[in-house]
């Protein structure tokens, strides 16, 4: 197998939809890499609502999926205190990973000291009534929460409905 | 483990790294990020197959299909929907494996369907074939109320010009063939090009 440069899991950048996040909410977005690529700056398109003198605060976990639990295999984080839309960056990790191809899962946990909230650009356009019947597939807890956690069953998690499975752009450099 | 044709494209590679061990992935949708545009609706026992590019090894246990089902004014539905899973070789498509499911109805409008393999098997990354077809056991008129999530309806004028990717087989059936000849597919208009979402899962 070779090394990636990058991993862009649309492939394109085109019109998207705004896809909203609440405070204290942990999401999980699959993200399928071909080949291996080294950790290094992974980046969304981010619009920001953030009030004058507010921040909000993107924790991110890479989690590797084994039967149906999500272990988490490394982490960022980013504080972002500008409005507007702009691309931001994770560039500091937990550990060094060479990551392996395959199905990993992104962790997206939102925090604010304010009640604006954070937008993503990306697609969101499944809005099912039932819960996924196959394998997982992402989804959102049903709880909030303040800090990553170090595994998750994804028995626990929400998969009806459309902020469920929205995916946001996520493209990620070695 | 069955091979199926070579890629219609290859990952950005810098260099040749070690040999890993074959990787999995934990499932497979044709439209990646879920990013289909509409529901359409399905002539009633109409195959439409359409090529697809599976770049690692899945194992080949759910198959899930994005459906809407309206029972207004209709009697009761009693549907079928079937997934085959081909190979090509030269112009002549082979079944490798297949999965039906039952559509009720009564269902929400949207709802995920699942359809259980026919048969264990772990799918090796390349080039596939996805055949999806879907009937119904009731009053002729029952399959109007159900569509499947897919993409647009583009209508070209003619074939594409390439090797085949998309086409549909114009007799009713209500079984997977176990062997197409792609000379025997429309693969002109809407109905031809029309794909449904489908994820597999391990």
């Amino acid at each position: 197998m070779g090394q990636l440069i990058f991993n862009n899991n649309l492939n394109y950048i085109g019109p998207q939809s705004n896809l909203t996040y609440l405070n204290g909410s942990l999401s999980f977005v699959p993200y399928t890499i071909f080949d291996s690529i080294s950790l290094g700056t992974f980046n969304i398109l981010y619009r920001s609502k953030v009030a004058t003198g507010g921040t909000h605060t993107l924790s991110l976990g890479l989690y590797s999926l084994t039967g149906s639990t999500l272990t988490l295999a490394n982490s960022g984080s980013l504080p972002i205190s500008v409005t507007g839309i702009h691309w931001e960056s994770i560039t500091t990790w937990s550990s060094t990973q060479n990551i392996s191809p395959g199905t990993w899962f992104w962790g997206f946990l939102f925090s604010t000291n304010v009640s604006s909230l954070a937008d993503l650009f990306g697609v969101k356009t499944i809005g099912a009534a039932n819960a996924f019947p196959g394998g997982f597939i992402g989804g959102a807890m049903s709880e909030s929460t303040n800090a990553l956690p170090s595994s998750f069953a994804t028995s626990n998690i929400d998969s009806i409905g459309l902020p469920e499975l929205m995916i946001p752009v996520i493209i990620l450099n070695s | 483990m069955l091979t199926p044709n070579t890629f219609f494209w290859e990952p950005d590679i810098v260099s040749a790294g070690t040999t890993a061990a074959n990787p999995q992935l934990q499932f497979f949708e044709n439209f990646p990020a879920h990013a289909g545009a509409a529901y359409a609706g399905f002539s009633n026992g109409t195959l439409s197959i359409h090529a697809v590019n599976i770049p690692l090894s899945i194992s080949f246990n759910n198959v899930v299909a994005l459906m809407s089902v309206s029972s207004a004014a209709l009697s009761a539905l009693s549907g079928t929907i079937q997934f085959g899973l081909y190979s090509l070789n030269a112009a002549t498509l082979s079944l490798a494996n297949s999965a039906s499911g039952a559509v009720a109805e009564g269902g929400s409008a949207n709802s995920w369907y699942s359809m259980v393999t026919s048969a264990t098997q772990n799918i090796s990354p390349g080039a596939w074939y996805f055949g999806v077809n879907f009937f119904t056991g009731g009053i002729a008129t029952d399959h109007s109320s159900a569509s499947f999530y897919g993409n647009s309806s583009i209508n070209p004028g003619n074939a594409i010009p390439i090797g085949f990717l998309m086409g549909r087989v114009t007799a009713s059936t209500n079984a997977m063939p176990a062997s197409i000849a792609t000379s025997d597919l429309d693969r002109t208009g809407s109905d031809a090009i029309r794909q449904q979402y489908i994820i597999i899962t391990a």
